[in-house]
């Protein structure tokens, strides 16, 4: 449904986009997750057809986006990161002024029932000036799913809401996603991802550094982590010989605290003890945790 | 476009505009006989005190006629300025707010969007024009004589209202190019004393929109025969402003910061 390829855009001189390219395949729902400013709003704006590529391709529902004479020729539902509204219409009002352009006109039932999806109907005739950051991210959701499009760009969809609101965007997803759509959604959280999404994309500094379906991540990536706390400093020279060691794929240090991932977990407690012993090193702690998205996402941020 | 007009009608009353305006111009139409009858001449009592009741009439044109160009003058300098500064945000806050954003993703096309602001403010702003210019009228009647028929004065307000669609389309084309409000405001400002102020040096009023308002000022029983050509220019600057606003909204980018 989505193909980018080598995707740059620069502003003036700041270069914030530097060779994306990522696939969202038909029916998935792809996490799309990055810190703050590594470039997902841009590039889900481009995509949405608001704004254009520097350089690069974006094939989108099977339109090249920057050939577009209209955004709405691309026939999805875009959240924008922050959406904006009138503040002195209501939110039915909205609503209807959005849903009746083209040539699908929305009745005043189906713009009950999307208000009630999103449960605004109690407040569906006040002005959308008076509403909370929540409401408002409530009827941008609204507004996405109008025009009951295949496919979904939604830009951190569950920022501002409250928890019980924050479970009804996932839900919201993946009856989506039961339906047949496609949907791409950043987000910061995630454990929302681990929870819905099938494929998962990074971006760091305006590159995508890992896409790959959640299974596999899970599968390859999720190996155990050992934390191992020693009663002194480790000598460079301990580090040193800790890092040559066959069956350490990564180590991190912070004084007295070790943190080690292996590529063959057999035996692998054994022979960390055994270093230890041998180099006649006093351990106070030992422990073996499961690492979680948020581990892989913050190794995968920092740079390995 | 149905729906886009209703947009732009409930911004007018909710945002106040439409009464903003209204009593604005309503007021200069008031206050322009007022000042000819009552202000004007006491202050001249107080400046030059033993001065004759006929030479006051002789400085002063204190007629209905008089009152009128007054009138007629005041929604030039002071309407302008009220005008453009109360409509200023019509497009270039729109853009500045990303609230076209939306609009654009569920199929808003900008010949709509930018139709819809001239066609009701437009409409309003000829509307308000003939309504004042026929209270000034009939106030300055009152207050003087009655010594206009009341066929050129409803045709002067027509002018005027045309003078001002022009100024419209003048703002929203500001706010399309420099999308702030208040630059938007001023550069319109510019644009319309502008153009006055060309039209009578370069003596090519009757080709300028600025030929629009002289002709209203002069309240004639025949009116200019070049009239309908200037109304035809004028309409002919509207529509090019029109089109050179949605080029520029074309090329433009969204939602970015
Ligand atoms: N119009 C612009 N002009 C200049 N720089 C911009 C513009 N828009 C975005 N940027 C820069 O591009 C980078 C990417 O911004 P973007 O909004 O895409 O980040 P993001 O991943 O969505 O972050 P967040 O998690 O905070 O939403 C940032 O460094 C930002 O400052
Ligand atoms: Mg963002």
């Amino acid at each position: 449904m989505i193909r980018v390829t080598n995707l740059h855009k620069k502003f003036n001189t700041y270069h914030a986009l530097k060779g994306i390219n990522m696939t969202v395949k038909k029916g998935e729902i792809y996490g799309f997750i990055g810190r703050n400013g590594a470039g997902k709003s841009t590039t889900m704006n481009i995509l949405a057809g608001l704004s254009r590529p520097t350089e690069g391709q974006c094939i989108v529902n099977g339109k090249d986006v920057s050939k577009l004479r209209h955004p709405s020729e691309l026939a999805i539902g875009y959240l924008p990161e922050d959406p904006k509204f009138y503040a002195w219409m209501t939110a039915r009002e909205t609503l209807d002024y959005l849903g009746n352009s083209g040539d699908n006109p929305m009745t005043k039932e189906a713009i009950n029932d999307i208000l009630d999806w999103v449960s605004l109907n109690k407040d569906a005739d006040r002005r959308v000036g008076g509403y909370s950051r929540g409401m408002r991210q409530r009827l941008g959701i609204a507004t996405a799913l109008i025009k009951d499009p295949e496919l979904l760009i939604l830009d951190e969809p569950s920022s501002a809401l409250d928890p019980e609101g924050r479970s009804d965007v996932l839900r919201l997803i993946t009856e989506l996603k039961q339906m047949g759509k496609t949907i791409l959604f950043s987000t910061h959280i995630l454990s929302d991802v681990e929870r819905v999404c099938d494929t998962v994309g990074i971006i760091v500094d305006g590159r995508l550094t890992m896409q790959r379906p959640l299974a596999k991540v899970k599968r390859e990536m999720i190996v155990p982590v050992y934390d191992i706390v020693l009663e002194e400093p480790p000598n460079p020279w301990l580090l040193e010989a800790l890092r040559k060691h066959p069956k350490i794929s990564h180590l991190s240090s912070k004084e007295t605290v070790l943190s080690v991932t292996t590529s063959e977990p057999e035996h692998f407690s054994l022979e960390l003890m055994t270093f230890f012993a041998s180099h006649r090193m006093e351990v106070s702690s030992f422990s073996r945790r499961k690492p979680d998205l948020e581990d892989i996402f913050l190794k995968e941020v920092n740079g390995k | 476009m149905k729906r886009d007009i209703m947009k732009e009608v409930r911004y007018g009353l909710r945002n106040s505009r439409f009464l903003i305006l209204f009593v604005s111009i309503l007021f200069l139409a008031i206050s322009a006989p007022v000042m000819n009858k009552v202000f004007l001449p006491m202050l001249m009592k107080n400046q030059l005190p033993g001065i004759t009741a006929e030479t006051l009439a002789q400085m002063l044109d204190m007629t209905q006629l008089g009152s009128m160009r007054g009138y007629m003058g005041d929604v030039f300098e002071i309407g302008t300025i009220i005008i453009a500064f109360t409509l200023c945000g019509l497009l270039a806050q729109e853009i500045r707010d990303d609230t076209l954003v939306l609009p654009l993703c569920s199929g808003k096309r900008f010949p709509a969007i930018v139709g819809s602001k001239l066609l009701v403010f437009g409409f309003f702003l000829v509307l308000t024009s003939v309504i004042a210019t026929l209270i000034n009228y009939l106030y300055a009647g009152v207050l003087f004589s009655f010594d206009v028929g009341v066929g050129p004065v409803l045709r002067s307000g027509l002018l005027l209202g045309f003078h001002l669609l022009f100024l419209l389309s003048a703002l929203v084309f500001w706010g399309a190019v420099i999308r702030k409000p208040i630059a938007a405001g001023l550069l319109t400002c510019a644009t319309v004393y502008g153009t006055h102020i060309a039209g009578s040096l370069l003596k090519i009023d009757s080709y300028l929109p600025s030929g629009l308002f002289r002709e209203a000022q002069y309240f004639s029983v025949v009116p200019a025969s070049s009239i309908l050509q200037t109304l035809a220019i004028t309409i002919g600057f509207v529509f090019l402003l029109y089109g050179l606003t949605l080029l520029r909204l074309q090329g433009l980018e969204w939602n970015e910061r």
